[in-house]
């Protein structure tokens, strides 16, 4: 039976079997393999290699699946040997995991991996032995590179390696240049056995691999030192953008005197990995134009949708009877695609109501304020944009011309940007400049004269300012596009505005304020807490990227008392 | 000749449920029809809500009326109307299907009654259909500056309101943030922006739209026309005048409440006054203020009939009935159209010293003011005026003509030609809002 079996199965006299690892990828042993070879090797006395296989070629048998060949191999081996071929296999196909369709492959691995492994013991548990390490979550801010969060009590020096082994079997140091801080939670749990209270038993870790690693679940960590071998599985990776993004933001706003480490070692990178991720599979979907755009618009008005359209019909209602905006090019660009279809509805509707034309880009998923308004810039065609919010909505017609004219007329001018309203009359903004917050020792944007009357006598002087806001913002769209455009790298649309203004300030411009156009801006008067969290990282990174100059600049422009603003220049 | 082609407007009408506005409305239309050399076109909105099924044919919201050709229904779904915004949500309704009946019937005045349930946006498709055509609004109330109703009351005090801004409106209705209420002003603003012509039947109301910000010059005061009536002889016109008369919605606005407290106060002081109550809608009323008025109507003593609805054609005979006619009302009103019947029917009035109502009636001359809300008041007044020999008869022969609607449309169409062409054009170049301060 055994034997007929092995002849069905292609394992004949001399003992040889092949299976397949992937497409193309096949695993061969004891026969002399067909095909591109990409490595071979002896384990004991068998020859092992790892073979390209091309279709059709000869009268090879089909192979098999790689758990046959395990259960025909793996018990005659040692568990050296066993370590060995694991090696000779994972070094082979390491790199065919950036490739596409690395699903299976990598899913291979992790059935070499835990089939040649020799597994540690798991923690008991007891009493006597309190759990030492625990992962509470890890996240995928890219293929290669995950964020570490948990925490490792190593009171008595016990634990000598900590190692992460990825599902495919790639390993890393799970705690070197780690992000320590202490964990009260962990503390009160085991207050009874004496847990220091010095010790910093939290960690997160941005943790990079030298390949990608697609599969979610089967990582698991390695602990060894003197009497704590043993392992543990950990959580599968989390993927969602939105949820690692949230919880990166939140670890990097609490309050410690060494926060800006965590921010700069593990949380940029992590974020920046995180959207750059994004950024790939971010396209540009459909661009619709409704009715006859304007031939060769001066102007591109450029407004990014985020999480509701109704507020299109409001703007378009006070847009379309402008005779500026009937020369402009109006482009709505709308990351958020399940509104799309909605949208594309209502557009054509109000295009037929009111006949402006305007444009709509449909961005396939979300990936920030930033990513919409480079993307609006890339279908435009004025010499000048102008960034507006959606809940941006003008006090008269002839605001557009007002700010070109003033543009054009301005040497050296960086960013324009008019005077902002609340829905009260007050001043929303006037332009912006930079306050050093000493609570956070973080430079944060201050709007001038916010909440003061809209015919305040130091606001009605158009001047510079250190920046202006991305509500409202003229500028030409070269020097735009030649700073950068919008910097990507600030989450979920704060400080892009200001950063922008920094880098035309760097450029040799000057940016300014516009009193005498007015547009009303209906800043939203709750926060929620992710975007407090990520206004804490947005100031952060300018902090980080721009203090020096800053500081410069507000030296400069003092910002109180703020009636002696309008006096400056 | 060509006849003009005039377009009326209107958000119900008057066959499916009872209001004055409409009735009016109604009447022009039909004495417009009179005209040799006008044709007047009638679109009136039908709808789920009212107490008769409209006619829906699907993929149509048109449908005629009866056999004249010229007057339609216009069916919109109440929960399709966004009450907010005063639009409705279906753009469609204005793209294709009164595009298309713009396009059909090609009028050369589009005068529109009310938009109430067919939504401002009509205004700007009409002005991008028809450039040149004038557009003329007659305001029968505040809706576009009011989310309450349009009745300029508060929902904090129920006190009449004559400030409407954002944080205000806001604090009537804080389930809606004050930048909301900016947007439903600024919205609503440019879309009314398109009217040549408000008229308004009260200054009261005209003063109203000027404090909002409507260009004065746009806003021209133009009361209702009525078809004269002539008053019956009364039944026994030498019997001491103590018939009061309510005719009108019982509505929280319209202070029947207070009329019959005022009645329960006259059933001891002066238990030979009587209130004929003709109240209509009250099956439409919020529950817990029909409530009250059921409560109080049974707490009446017989001094107070409840009499119900009743048509147009019953005016007369109700109102040869009654020596007085009462309004109550808490709003400040416009141009109520009950004061013209009462003074059509040598009636004085008795009402609320406030806007429209104290506008139309003369305190002393043609009747009797008294405080809002004022019971109390009211009771005195109405006691002290019953029982002085001779002050019926005085105040009735104060009363002075009302103005017809053969004056009214000998007006609309002057109105009409005057804004043709040239004028319109210079009308509709004046921006809606006023400079910006600063």
């Amino acid at each position: 039976m055994i034997a007929a079996l092995r002849r069905f199965l292609g394992i004949g006299e001399r003992r040889s079997i092949t299976a397949s690892l992937n497409d193309t990828l096949e695993l061969c042993v004891g026969r002399r393999p067909a095909g591109k070879v990409r490595a071979r090797g002896r384990i004991g006395r068998r020859r092992v290699a790892v073979v390209e296989r091309t279709p059709g070629e000869g009268d090879q048998p089909p192979p098999n699946a790689l758990h046959v060949l395990l259960d025909e191999l793996v018990p005659s081996l040692s568990m050296r040997q066993r370590a060995q071929l694991f090696d000779l296999v994972q070094s082979a196909v390491l790199d065919d995991l950036s490739r596409p369709g690395s699903a299976m492959l990598a899913g291979n691995l992790l059935l070499l991996r835990n089939r040649l492994r020799e597994p540690l013991p798991e923690p008991s548990g007891a009493p006597a032995a309190p759990q030492r390490l625990i992962v509470d979550n890890l996240f995928g801010a890219d293929e290669r590179t995950f964020w570490v969060f948990g925490w490792c009590r190593d009171d008595d020096g016990a634990l000598a390696a900590a190692e992460i082994v990825s599902p495919e079997g790639q390993r890393a140091k799970l705690l070197d240049g780690a992000y320590r801080f202490p964990r009260r939670d962990v503390e009160e749990e085991f207050a009874a056995t004496g847990i220091g209270t010095t010790v910093k038993h939290g960690f997160a870790n941005l943790i990079e691999l030298p390949h990608p690693s697609p599969l979610v679940d089967g990582w698991l960590a390695e602990l060894r030192g003197s009497a704590v071998d043993f392992e543990l599985s950990l959580p599968a990776a989390i993927r969602d953008p939105v949820t690692i993004r949230a919880h990166v933001l939140a670890e990097s706003a609490n309050e410690r005197p060494d926060i800006d480490v965590l921010r700069r070692d593990h949380a940029r990178p992590a974020l920046d990995r995180l959207q750059a991720h994004v950024r790939r599979s971010i396209a540009i979907e459909e661009v619709v134009q409704h009715g006859e755009p304007p031939p060769s618009p001066e102007v591109s008005v450029i407004v990014p949708l985020y999480g509701r359209t109704d507020l299109v019909e409001h703007q378009i209602a006070q847009f379309w009877n402008d005779p500026d905006m009937a020369a402009a090019e109006l482009i709505y660009v709308l990351d958020s695609p399940e509104l799309g279809n909605q949208l594309t509805h209502e557009a054509a509707l109000l295009h037929d109501l009111y006949g402006l034309p305007f444009k709509v880009v449909r961005v396939n998923r979300n990936g920030g304020y930033a990513t919409a308004n480079n993307l609006g810039v890339t279908q435009a065609r004025g010499r000048l944009i102008v960034l507006v919010n959606s809940d941006v909505i003008p006090d008269r017609p002839g605001w557009l011309s007002h700010m070109r004219e003033f543009h054009d007329a301005t040497p050296d001018v960086g960013a324009v940007g008019p005077k902002l309203l609340f829905e009260d009359e007050s001043i929303q903004h006037a332009g912006m400049y930079f306050h050093f917050e000493h609570r956070t020792n973080l430079w944060e944007n201050q709007h001038y004269f916010k909440g003061f009357s809209r015919t305040l006598e130091a606001a009605a002087v158009s001047r510079p300012v250190p920046a202006v806001t991305g509500a409202c913002l003229m500028v030409d769209r070269e020097l735009y596009q030649r700073v950068g455009g919008l910097h990507e790298g600030y989450v979920q649309g704060g400080y892009e505005d200001s950063d922008l203004c920094l880098r035309l300030i760097d450029a040799g411009k000057r940016n300014w304020y516009l009193a005498d156009v007015e547009l009303y801006h209906l800043e939203a008067q709750s926060l929620p807490i992710e975007v407090r969290h990520a206004n804490r990282y947005n100031a952060w990174l300018q902090t980080h990227l721009w203090s020096d100059q800053i500081a410069q600049l507000m030296v400069a422009q003092p910002d109180l008392p703020r009636a002696e603003v309008a006096a400056l220049d | 000749m060509k006849k003009k082609r005039v377009l009326y407007v209107l958000h119900n009408h008057p066959t499916l449920r009872p209001g004055g506005a409409e009735a009016y409305a109604l009447e022009l239309y039909r004495t417009m029809r009179e005209q040799p050399d006008i044709e007047p076109v009638l679109v009136a909105r039908s709808g789920r809500g009212g107490d008769i099924d409209p006619t829906v044919h699907p993929g149509a919201p048109f449908s005629v009326v009866g056999s004249d050709p010229n007057e339609y229904f216009l069916y919109t779904d109440t929960d399709g109307v966004d009450f907010f915004y005063e639009t409705y949500r279906d753009k469609s309704l204005y793209t294709v299907y009164i595009a298309d009946f713009l396009r059909t019937f090609k009028p050369d005045v589009v005068h529109f009654q009310h938009t109430h349930f067919i939504g401002y946006d009509m205004l700007t498709l009409t002005r991008r259909l028809l450039p040149d055509v004038p557009i003329v609004y007659t305001l029968h109330e505040y809706l576009p500056i009011c989310h309450r109703d349009g009745q300029l009351v508060r929902t904090t005090t129920e006190e009449p309101c004559l400030e409407s801004s954002p944080r205000r409106c806001h604090e009537c209705f804080p389930e809606w943030p004050q930048a909301y209420f900016f947007l439903r002003e600024r919205l609503i603003k440019s879309h009314l922006e398109h009217v040549d012509q408000f008229l308004c039947p009260s200054n009261f109301l005209l003063e109203r739209y000027v404090d909002w910000g409507i260009p004065r010059e746009k806003l021209r005061f133009e009361d209702y026309g009525r078809i004269p009536q002539e008053p019956l002889p009364d039944p026994n016109p030498n019997r001491p005048r103590t018939r009061l008369g309510f005719f009108g919605q019982i509505s929280p606005y319209k202070g029947v409440d207070v009329l019959l407290e005022a009645m329960r106060v006259l059933g001891q002081k002066a238990p030979d006054v009587h209130l004929d109550l003709h109240g209509a809608n009250i099956d439409v009323l919020p529950p817990a203020y029909k409530e009250h008025i059921e409560t109080r109507l049974a707490a009446a003593g017989p001094n107070v009939s409840f009499v119900g609805p009743y048509t147009p054609g019953d005016v007369p005979r109700l109102m040869a009935n009654i020596d007085w006619v009462v309004v109550p009302s808490r709003w400040w009103e416009n141009s109520p159209l009950v004061i013209q019947e009462a003074f059509m029917h040598k009636r004085p009035v008795v009402c609320s010293r406030i806007g429209g109502m104290a506008e139309k009636v003369t305190d002393g001359v043609d009747g009797i003011h008294f405080t809002k809300s004022n019971a109390g008041e009211l009771a005195d007044k109405v006691r002290i005026a019953t029982s002085t020999p001779g002050e019926w008869e005085r105040l009735r022969d104060g009363i002075g003509s009302v103005y017809s609607m053969d004056e009214h449309v000998a007006s609309l169409r002057a109105i009409y030609e005057g804004l043709d062409r040239g004028s319109a054009a210079g009308s509709k170049a004046a921006p809606l809002l006023a400079e910006a301060p600063g």
